[in-house]
């Protein structure tokens, strides 16, 4: 029963950790918008990890990772609520000649986090593992056991609805 | 696909910058890009603080050195077994107590796990499967329960037998693998001698055959492999139901197959993976010249 690679490895299954941990977590924040939350989860999935590594194929890790946290997150589900806050450096441009110059600032980038984080989950997960962890629409669908046309119908969706909100700043005269 | 899923598709496309410059001039003429462009642009700079990988590797190493002391066992508690045996149910990990009690594994989708069994035979136990035997038994008789599909190596000693709803396998001593999953019968044998029983039949086999029950008939088949396929990520078919294939998928992906009744009855002959759901789906299908449609959800429809 042998496998090439062997994730029981120490060097394999660290390396794992290493690559994957961090996406993992961002994946988890973006369902659930709590970071404590998010990363016992990526601590808990990378343990079962380790308790069956003998069983997992190299290849199906990643798919693993991605199914058992999901599974592990249903469980701990707590509020449906999600309020998500990123990092941002918000350069304010006072070039005259820029159109967007009204919206460089910190209420409308809190105001796309808001339009985010209401998003249906789906569409969240999509959009922010595409623009934050720059994950391509096949590695997405992948990850999240759907088409790549689902991938970019969820995507598509998240841009419009993140679009509408400079129309929506600009009428209410902020 | 409908306007609006095909203006999705572009608008996909555009942002990840897929689209030639006819593409990309047709939809700034119906579009304004530049608003779309500013929003994916200022969500594009976001970031995440970012985690302390170091300290979550020490982190893990230190619970898996805690937990080492303990064998770790996958129960369902809430599994039932349908068999003669009376059954205990265990909800502990790691307790002595199991030597008096049923043990009860249960694999998830695409989950596979690895069993040692007393007396050092193993097993792996494939996805969507479970598996049951006594322990307190286990001296006098070593009989295990399963359903679904497990590969064996049994080390030599008193009759060791699988049960299954299907039938039953009888071995002294071999290394082989057994496929009971709703009326699907297959047992291989890689080494040693292995007696199978089935619907009122009895079959012998060897290495390098397997049988299969077809239609009630326990049937002798020869097979190509040293081992079990599965456990190297695939499975090959030679000309079986798509019912029978359908349910191996299933086991592996987060997929749910409603397979349209004039399907059911056709034959695949191939190699289908159980690692990458896209191109097994696409190889099985494209195959079969069958379009189909998987929603956000695995839902898996036909036209």
């Amino acid at each position: 029963m042998s496998n090439a690679i062997s994730v029981c490895e120490e060097k394999v299954f660290n390396e794992i950790y290493k690559s994957q941990a961090e996406p993992l977590r961002n994946h988890l924040y973006y369902k659930c918008g709590n970071i404590e939350l998010a990363e016992d989860l990526v601590q808990d999935s990378f343990h079962k990890l380790w308790e069956k590594c003998k069983e997992i194929i190299y290849n199906s890790v990643v798919g693993f990772l991605y199914s058992i946290s999901n599974n592990l997150f249903i469980d701990k589900k707590r509020s449906e609520k999600v309020s998500l806050k990123f990092e941002k450096t918000i350069i304010e441009k006072k070039e005259t000649d820029d159109p967007f110059f009204l919206l460089r600032t910190k209420e409308f980038n809190n105001k796309l986090e808001k339009t985010i984080s209401q998003l249906p989950e789906g569409q969240r997960e999509a959009f922010l593992m595409n623009r934050i962890d720059k994950l391509s629409y096949s590695e997405i669908a992948k990850r999240l056991g759907v088409s790549q046309t689902a991938v970019e119908k969820r995507i598509s969706k998240a841009l419009i609805k993140v679009r509408d909100q400079i129309e929506e700043f600009k009428n209410l005269g902020l | 696909m409908s306007k609006n899923e095909k203006y999705d598709s572009i608008l996909a496309k555009w942002l990840a910058d897929d689209l030639t410059a006819n593409e990309k001039s047709q939809l700034q003429e119906s579009d304004s890009l530049d608003d779309l462009e500013f929003v994916s642009n200022e969500i594009s700079s976001w970031s995440l603080p970012a985690m302390d990988i170091e300290k979550g590797l020490q982190d893990l190493k230190q619970r898996q050195l805690d937990s080492s002391k303990s064998k770790i066992f996958s129960i369902a508690p809430w599994l039932r077994i349908g068999a003669a045996a009376a059954v205990l149910f265990v909800a502990y990990i790691g307790w002595d107590h199991f030597l008096n009690t049923q043990i009860e594994f249960q694999t998830l989708t695409a989950e596979t796990l690895f069993i040692e069994l007393p007396d050092g035979s193993t097993m792996m136990l494939d996805a969507q499967s479970t598996a049951s035997y006594n322990k307190k038994e286990w001296n006098k008789e070593r009989k295990i329960l399963i359903k679904g599909q497990a590969y064996f190596e049994v080390e030599k000693g008193k009759t060791f037998i699988v049960e299954t709803t299907n039938g039953s396998v009888t071995v002294l001593g071999t290394k082989f693998n057994v496929k009971t999953i709703k009326k699907d019968f297959k047992v291989d044998c890689f080494e040693g001698k292995v007696k199978v029983k089935s619907n009122a039949q009895e079959k012998i086999i060897i290495k390098n055959e397997g049988v299969k029950l077809e239609v009630g008939s326990l049937n002798k088949i020869s097979i190509q492999a040293s081992s079990a396929n599965w456990m190297n990520g695939f499975t090959m078919y030679e000309q079986e139901y798509l019912m029978n294939i359908i349910s191996d998928l299933e086991r592996y992906y987060p997929i749910k197959i409603i397979l349209p009744i004039r399907y059911k009855e056709l034959r695949f002959t191939g190699k289908l993976i159980n690692t990458d759901q896209n191109k097994a789906l696409e190889v099985l299908f494209k195959t079969m010249e069958i379009s189909y449609f998987i929603d956000e959800k695995g839902n898996v429809t036909f036209e």
